[in-house]
């Protein structure tokens, strides 16, 4: 049925609106994640920094 | 206080995050399946309505976001805490996102539907400020160096943008316009058929899934941010 679906008439709008919209939130959620990763190695990185000295 | 709270977020929040990311992605994964195979097309619009799945949950959550953040902008006028501030800038790239997602569906669906990928409607044009005032808050935080500065005029233009929300909910009812009126959230019972009732609702629990893991991590960002800014200055 999901075949007939993305070749039926309105396939292309379906199809664009459900890839588009979960590119957008998997791409926030990634840059996110990401970016708290970051963040978290530099804190410890300072912590650590502060009891060596 | 703050500090107890950001504390416990900060140590809490990663033990929620994993559970969280699971419960969207299977929510997600459950939504999808519904919203493309198992629910049946419109007697109407055919299978172009199967976008509403993905427009509808984005569209409440742009709404349900800003309402949240002018609520902290209120709180945060009365008890000045700073962690008020940080709930709010959590919360406003998301609910942009969510709002440039509602524009981008509801353009998709217009096409097939209207005839037309945008109109300058009552609906669309509120939706549209809504987005602009979502940036312009996320922009004075960026473009303001004093914090203290930044907290007031964010905070202020958060009460201000809240208006719209109202507009937004009511232009259909106010004016005549492309956009059909509410099915789900009025008062008397839903005209929408329970299996297609059934995919949106499992789309919206997905969608506050995804908001709630989103907005822990965004928050856990912002405090690990201003420890490190503590202790630098105490060096």
């Amino acid at each position: 049925m999901i075949d007939l679906l993305f070749i039926s008439k309105y396939g292309i709008y379906i199809f664009s609106a459900y890839f588009l919209s979960l590119s957008i939130l998997t791409i926030l959620l990634i840059t996110n994640l990401i970016k708290l990763k970051k963040i978290k190695k530099k804190y410890f990185i300072i912590k650590e920094n502060e009891r060596f000295n | 206080m703050i500090s107890k709270l950001s504390s416990s977020l900060f140590e809490k929040s990663h033990s929620y995050n994993s559970f969280l990311i699971f419960a969207t992605l299977t929510s997600f994964l459950v939504g999808l399946y519904y919203s493309l195979i198992a629910s049946p097309p419109d007697i109407i619009q055919g299978n172009s309505m199967r976008i509403m799945y993905i427009h509808v949950p984005a569209a409440w959550l742009s709404l349900m976001i800003y309402s949240l953040l002018a609520f902290s902008c209120v709180l945060w006028f009365i008890l000045r805490n700073p962690l008020l501030s940080l709930i709010g800038q959590s919360l406003a790239p998301i609910g942009a996102t969510f709002t440039l997602i509602a524009l981008i569906t509801g353009s998709i669906w217009g096409k097939p539907t209207w005839g037309t990928w945008w109109a300058w409607d009552s609906r669309l044009t509120s939706m549209l400020i809504l987005f602009f005032l979502y940036l312009a808050y996320i922009l004075l935080w960026k473009s303001v160096s004093n914090k203290d500065t930044a907290s007031k005029i964010a905070a202020a233009l958060g009460i201000i943008g809240f208006i719209n929300i109202p507009i937004i909910k009511f232009s259909v009812d106010w004016w005549n316009t492309l956009h059909q009126p509410a099915t789900i959230s009025k008062l008397s019972a839903p005209s929408l058929d329970i299996t297609m009732l059934v995919p949106l609702m499992i789309m919206m629990l997905a969608s506050m899934f995804f908001l709630l893991t989103l907005f822990l991590i965004r928050m856990r960002i912002y405090i690990i941010e201003q420890k490190i800014t503590r202790l630098v200055k105490t060096k």
